[in-house]
């Protein structure tokens, strides 16, 4: 996007307004895109909000080839990644403690979204995760299958299986609403 | 619409989550608290020369025209170290902008149209989807539209956003200030055609670059009716990577609707959020 151009070049150059308004511009895009790969509203708020003020501290020296947009998701992805990992690593050793885990949170009151949101996002949480990425990566951000096969390390046929597996087992998932989009 | 499509459309409008207003600003301020310094690479003299046209472009009728090709003309400025060289020069380019009442800017590669109206502060721009946002900086109003949709939604425009995006509105031609920040770049004048035009065409090159930017200026109006990215091929060949085309008509749409949406759409105050 063209704005987009412009507000990287002020960006780079320490605008603050030009911070506020890639804020204003794509929170949102990024709270659904981390609703899409968590599950879980309070995670996905402290991730977006990790992404952007890592972002913010980064003004100057920030080296952006691509566009905003695919930055900041990849972040998010990153963080995404990285949450689990240390979820995985923590739930090993209290598993090793015999200690239960903490049950996660009743959904987020700041955050909105609808309960169709809500099943969707449960179904996701069914995929394997890199099947996951490549569903939610595609359909909400519009990255290309190259762009994912990038971030995943994968050839792009790999994408292709991942996201036609995870399409079909999201299908499965909800066919009832599915049924109701006819 | 096939099951993929279909299941697709439902996780592209379905998965949708929103900041309450609270979120949001408390995650605004939390951002812009960490907000780091200005870049290193700016460069003080760049911004020397942008400060001293917009000071001068502020006593004038059409402030935001002078500014579109601020960065373009600062750009070319620093690269070529003068203006004065070629048949046209960035005051007659400048003057000529500031006459100007409506500038239309497209991308040849894809369906997107922005307009600005200088007099009226009016801007209009594509939005997601193929929809229509229209924004009456005078009312402070802006108004989106959705492809499908019977509503146009009405509210006030963010006190972030500024016609034609604040000071500096390269657009595309911000390819030319990132320019800036390599050694090296050389720019070549010659008269050229664009689309059956006369045109004056100003190129930038750089040896370790495969990117040539081009600026195509109508060697009678003065006025830039064309800016692009050119790939260089290692054979010689050239491929337009981006390209934006100018044209200044005398009038705009008048409101939404002849910006595209349809007549049947009502005009209504958008839900708050």
């Amino acid at each position: 996007m063209i704005e987009d151009e412009l507000l990287k070049w002020r960006f780079k150059r320490g605008s603050r307004e030009a911070l506020a308004r890639i804020y204003e511009k794509y929170v949102n895009v990024l709270l659904s895109l981390a609703m899409g790969l968590l599950n879980d509203p309070a995670e996905a708020e402290d991730i977006v909000q990790d992404v952007f003020v890592s972002f913010a501290r980064k003004a100057g020296s920030l080296d952006l080839q691509g566009s905003v947009r695919s930055y900041l998701a990849k972040s998010v992805v990153n963080g995404v990644r990285d949450k689990v990992r240390r979820e995985r690593s923590q739930r090993r050793r209290t598993e090793k403690r015999n200690i239960t885990a903490p049950a996660a949170g009743a959904a987020d009151q700041s955050l909105i979204y609808s309960e169709r949101c809500e099943r969707l996002s449960r179904a996701l949480a069914e995929l394997p995760s890199e099947q996951r990425e490549a569903v939610v990566l595609k359909t909400k951000n519009d990255m290309t299958l190259r762009e994912i096969a990038r971030l995943q390390g994968v050839s792009i046929s790999t994408v292709n299986g991942r996201y036609r597996y995870g399409l079909d087992k999201l299908r499965a998932l909800l066919n009832g609403d599915m049924d109701h989009e006819r | 619409m096939n099951d993929n499509e279909r299941l697709e459309d439902l996780i592209n409008k379905g998965l949708e989550v929103r900041a309450s207003d609270g979120t949001y600003e408390r995650m605004r301020q939390i951002i812009l608290d960490s907000h780091g310094p200005p870049g290193e690479g700016e460069s003080a003299e760049m911004l020397t020369i942008a400060r001293r046209i917009t000071m001068r472009s502020t006593t004038t009728k059409c402030v935001s025209a002078a500014l579109i090709l601020v960065a373009v003309l600062v750009g070319m400025y620093i690269l070529t170290g003068s203006v004065d060289v070629t048949s046209i020069t960035i005051a007659e380019v400048k003057d000529a902008m500031e006459q100007v009442n409506w500038l239309r800017m497209r991308h040849t590669t894809g369906p997107e149209v922005a307009w600005y109206g200088f007099g009226s502060k009016i801007q209009i721009g594509p939005n997601d989807g193929g929809g229509i946002i229209y924004f009456d900086f005078n009312r402070g109003k802006q108004q989106v539209w959705k492809p499908g949709s019977e509503v146009i939604y009405e509210s006030p425009i963010d006190e972030n956003r500024q016609f034609a995006g604040g000071v500096s509105s390269p657009y595309e031609a911000i390819k030319v200030l990132d320019s800036l920040e390599e050694d090296g770049w050389e720019v070549t004048k010659e008269l050229g055609t664009y689309d059956d035009l006369t045109v004056e065409v100003w190129t930038a090159s750089q040896k370790a670059s495969t990117t040539l930017l081009r600026l195509y200026i109508d060697a009678e109006r003065k006025l830039p009716v064309a800016l692009a990215a050119v790939a260089k091929g290692s054979d010689g060949t050239a491929r337009i990577q981006k390209e934006v085309v100018f044209d200044y008509p005398q009038t705009g749409p008048a409101d939404i609707y002849e910006a595209g949406a349809p007549r049947s759409a009502q005009i209504e105050s958008a839900p708050e959020p």
